[in-house]
């Protein structure tokens, strides 16, 4: 068996456990790759197919692709069977220094394909095992309907009807920015916060550095820390209320210091329409980050 | 055109066994709120050098690049110690602000590779 800690990581509707010495190297949108001391460890992709699926269409095509570079395909047993719930098929490539154990995923209630490569192979009893590991945490979609993103030490779960447009992990800066129906929400969050809250406190750092220009902040503890936000009003009523309506959006940012794991997390909603707060309160409760692994 | 060869990328295992070591000529000077200014001489121009011998004068003092490091920048500075590997400051600065491991080698090498282009550390 496999030793260490493990991780879940998750990316929109697809989650999975991973050793936690696998750090991600690829965040796209439908597609992710992790490493291991510099070493490819596993890459996925995943897309929605239609009513005829087949495995013998991606398996064709990635058997035609080894031929093409002189690598050596066969079909070969799921490591540990496929996971609950969805159909599989295996497979291993090898060429000269390289080789790559993979799984095709088929899902029949969300009618989600993924393919799944562990570069390396399935020379050692341990690769082997810990695809099987891999495979069966394996999930496509979430019984709630809902979708979360899990990477690093950030955890997000929305409302499905929310899509990733643009996910940023930068040194001492995460923003994942969602959109639905002309509306935008952006989830952030900051480290060090003892460091970067040194320099300016929450409500000047939340109108510097969140998007929270030209509004005023007021005080809003959050989970029993310190956190601040700011809402844009509409104007007045009637028509200038109907035209701002049409032309403008506004504005609600809310931060708070998770001073337990020394992070600033932030939620901004932009959007014609004002948000309420129990929305806001749900946006918030959604955003978290945890102790890295 | 005559094509300059750009050298390969170190690779990140690689990069993160380096020792960066501080330039000897660097002068440290602590500010009131415990962070350091930085500052480096840098090479007077050939031209100003030429003038000055060929009017008799004494050689130009070198000028002085100066750099003010916040309290992250001045924690990783202190740490410079021409021992101590990228990867094992990275993996310190990631314990002491609880960051995951990867964010702190992005944000370490990031500050290491800025301080080199300045002339302040080269890599062993």
């Amino acid at each position: 068996m496999p030793s260490g800690p493990w991780q879940r990581v998750a990316w929109d509707e697809v989650s999975l456990e991973i050793p936690a010495r696998w750090s991600p190297v690829r965040v796209e949108e439908r597609e992710l790759a992790f490493e291991e001391g510099g070493e490819a460890a596993l890459e996925l992709g995943w897309r929605e197919v239609g009513a005829a699926f087949s495995f013998d269409r991606p398996l064709g095509d990635l058997r035609r692709k080894a031929r093409r570079r002189g690598a050596f395909f066969v079909e070969r047993p799921l490591p540990g069977g496929p996971p609950a719930g969805l159909e599989g098929r295996g497979f291993e490539w090898r060429e000269p220094g390289r080789a790559a154990l993979g799984a095709i995923l088929f899902c029949r209630a969300c009618r989600k394909a993924s393919l799944l490569q562990f570069p390396g192979g399935a020379a050692a009893a341990e690769a082997e095992g810990r695809a099987a590991r891999v495979l069966s945490s394996f999930r496509d979609h979430r019984a709630d309907g809902r979708r979360a993103w899990r990477l690093f030490d950030a955890e997000a779960v929305l409302p499905a009807r929310w899509r990733l447009r643009r996910p940023r992990f930068e040194a001492g800066r995460y923003a994942l920015e969602f959109a639905s129906r002309g509306e935008a929400l952006a989830l952030l969050r900051w480290a060090p916060a003892a460091v970067l809250l040194e320099e300016h406190p929450l409500a000047e750092f939340a109108a510097r550095f969140a998007g929270g220009q030209g509004l005023e902040f007021r005080a809003c503890p959050l989970g029993g820390g310190e956190g601040v936000e700011a809402v844009e009003r509409a104007p007045g009523a009637g028509l200038p209320r109907l035209l701002a309506r049409l032309t403008r959006r506004v504005r609600r940012i809310r931060l708070w210091h998770d001073a337990a794991r020394n992070r600033i997390l932030g939620v901004r909603f932009e959007a014609r329409r004002e948000i309420g707060d129990e929305e806001m309160e749900a946006l918030c409760r959604g955003w978290r980050s945890h102790d890295p692994t | 055109m005559i094509r300059r060869k750009r050298r390969p990328a170190l690779a990140r295992a690689e990069a993160l066994g380096c020792i960066p070591v501080r330039n000897r000529a660097v002068v440290e000077e602590r500010l009131e709120n415990g962070t350091l200014r930085l500052s480096v001489p840098v090479g007077v121009r050939p031209w100003i050098a030429r003038l000055s011998a060929w009017l008799g004068a004494p050689p130009p003092e070198p000028p002085r690049r100066r750099i003010e490091l916040d309290r992250l920048g001045t924690a990783v500075w202190e740490r410079l110690d021409g021992v101590t590997t990228l990867g094992e400051i990275a993996a310190a600065f990631a314990r002491e602000h609880r960051l995951p491991a990867r964010e702190a080698e992005a944000a370490v090498g990031r500050f290491v590779r800025e301080l080199g282009r300045r002339g302040l550390v080269g890599l062993r």
